[in-house]
């Protein structure tokens, strides 16, 4: 999937996510955000001054993009309670709105046509000093730090959670991809060994799909279940296997 | 001299906003009273096809020249140069014009990116401001008389389509979810240990 667009200039994720629906021409729906999943990463990845705090965000959409093109693929395996908070599509929906009307905002601030209010002048010079005003107090100033420093709560909290080391789809793309081409055929379950964790697995199936899909390998079962034979595609693509897949 | 008439006065003296309240107690009356009044100063003023209109900015009002005179006004007053509006800024505005007073939450929960710059940039161009009141804790920041008459508005009322975003369902819908994730997991200070320690990957 080439991308054939190119973004000049975008303001935080959504205005990207905006751009890449309405270049396709496309009405905002799962299908459509689904279908720009992968231009969003592209795009992300190829913007090397995105500022670590916008990159969280960045990362939050391309996160629910990527959940919206699985769960599009397999929506029976999704449970009901992963979908908590709004919807990137109703979020998407809600900024064009806003980024429709400043627009007719921007042109009123370009119009000459303004109001003034009065100003009053400055009648003299006041002396420099520290001068409260007279209702202020040691009570109001204790109150007010106090005030300050319940604000640098954090507002949400987030939830903690250790990280596993996870093993990258990239890296077993990599590694199947070798052995194959070495042993010309292997077996799914040989590939996966014995000391495999779930997500390893799952890592490695998701490796076996692209190479499938990109046609770099072949595979056959006998029966559903049953082990998975790999062996080498007749006609391979001269591309590269690993500079499309961003997963 | 009808209350309409003294506040006309104390505003054209006074060559600021003045809040309701305050108004109320200058003109030794209650709060209903005085707005009751402002609509027929604002009333009075349109239809007597006076220069002067009344510019409403929250719970705040001001006396101000209509858009139609600015060519002649520009030349007898100083103005700071305010020049263009990044889109972000553009954006940012807007939202806060619409949909204001709110927090940097809210805002963040609508830009969907994180907007503090953005917002301290427009504070110190006195386009917008933070509010006294807070809402969960949280300062809440509104555009200003600045901005307003800036764009040569009576109140953000007159804003493009402003009925129909003020009151969209989906954004009250998806401001008051946020609001259900900020009470649920909303701690009190004493929780937050600052020596925390921040949990390593394993290898």
């Amino acid at each position: 999937m080439a991308v054939t667009f190119k973004i000049e200039h975008f303001e935080g994720p959504l205005d990207l996510l905006l751009q890449l629906v309405e270049q396709e021409q496309l009405d905002i729906s799962q299908v459509s955000l689904a279908k720009v999943a992968d231009q969003f990463v592209v795009h992300m990845q190829a913007t090397p001054n995105i500022p670590l705090e916008e990159m969280a965000d960045f990362l939050v959409v391309a996160a629910k993009l990527v959940y919206m093109k699985s769960k599009l693929l397999m929506p029976d395996t999704f449970e009901a309670e992963l979908d908590e908070g709004p919807d990137l599509e109703t979020q998407l929906r809600m900024y064009r709105e806003f980024v429709k009307v400043s627009r007719k905002i921007d042109s009123l601030w370009r119009s000459k046509l303004r109001s003034y209010a009065r100003t009053k002048r400055i009648v003299r010079q006041q002396e420099v000093k520290f001068a409260p005003p007279p209702e202020v107090t040691q009570d109001l100033l204790r109150e007010t730090m106090n005030r300050i420093v319940l604000r640098l709560t954090p507002l949400l909290k987030l939830p903690k959670a250790a990280l596993e080391r996870v093993v990258s789809v990239q890296e077993k793309i990599k590694l199947l991809f070798t052995h194959v081409r070495e042993k010309a055929r292997m077996t799914f379950a040989s590939f996966v060994g014995r000391s495999a964790s779930k997500t390893e697995a799952v890592a490695c199936f998701l490796a076996l799909l692209e190479l499938v899909k990109q046609r770099f390998v072949r595979c056959s079962q006998s029966e559903l279940f049953d082990d998975i034979d790999i062996e080498n595609h007749p006609e391979p693509p001269a591309s590269d296997p690993f500079a499309e897949s961003f997963i | 001299m009808t209350l309409d008439q003294t506040i006309e006065a104390v505003l054209f003296a006074a060559a600021k906003p003045f809040p309701i309240k305050r108004l109320a107690e200058v003109t030794q009356t209650q709060a209903p009273d005085v707005e009751a009044a402002l609509k027929v100063l604002a009333e009075r003023l349109d239809s007597s096809q006076s220069a002067i209109m009344l510019q409403k900015n929250g719970h705040e009002y001001e006396l101000v020249t209509r858009p139609d005179a600015a060519d002649a006004v520009a030349l007898v007053v100083t103005e700071e140069a305010q020049g263009e509006l990044s889109r972000a800024a553009l954006e940012a505005l807007t939202i806060l014009a619409y949909r204001g007073p709110m927090t940097r939450a809210e805002l963040e929960q609508i830009r969907g990116v994180h907007s503090s710059i953005i917002l301290r940039n427009l504070m110190l161009r006195g386009l917008i401001e933070q509010k006294e009141e807070d809402r969960l804790g949280q300062p809440v920041f509104a555009v200003t008389f600045e901005f307003l008459n800036h764009l040569g508005v009576k109140g953000v009322e007159e804003l493009p389509e402003y009925s129909d975003l003020r009151g969209h369902a989906v954004i009250t819908d998806m401001l008051a979810q946020l609001e259900v994730a900020t009470t649920k997991t909303e701690v009190p200070a004493a929780e937050v240990a600052p020596t925390e320690k921040i949990e390593k990957p394993q290898e």
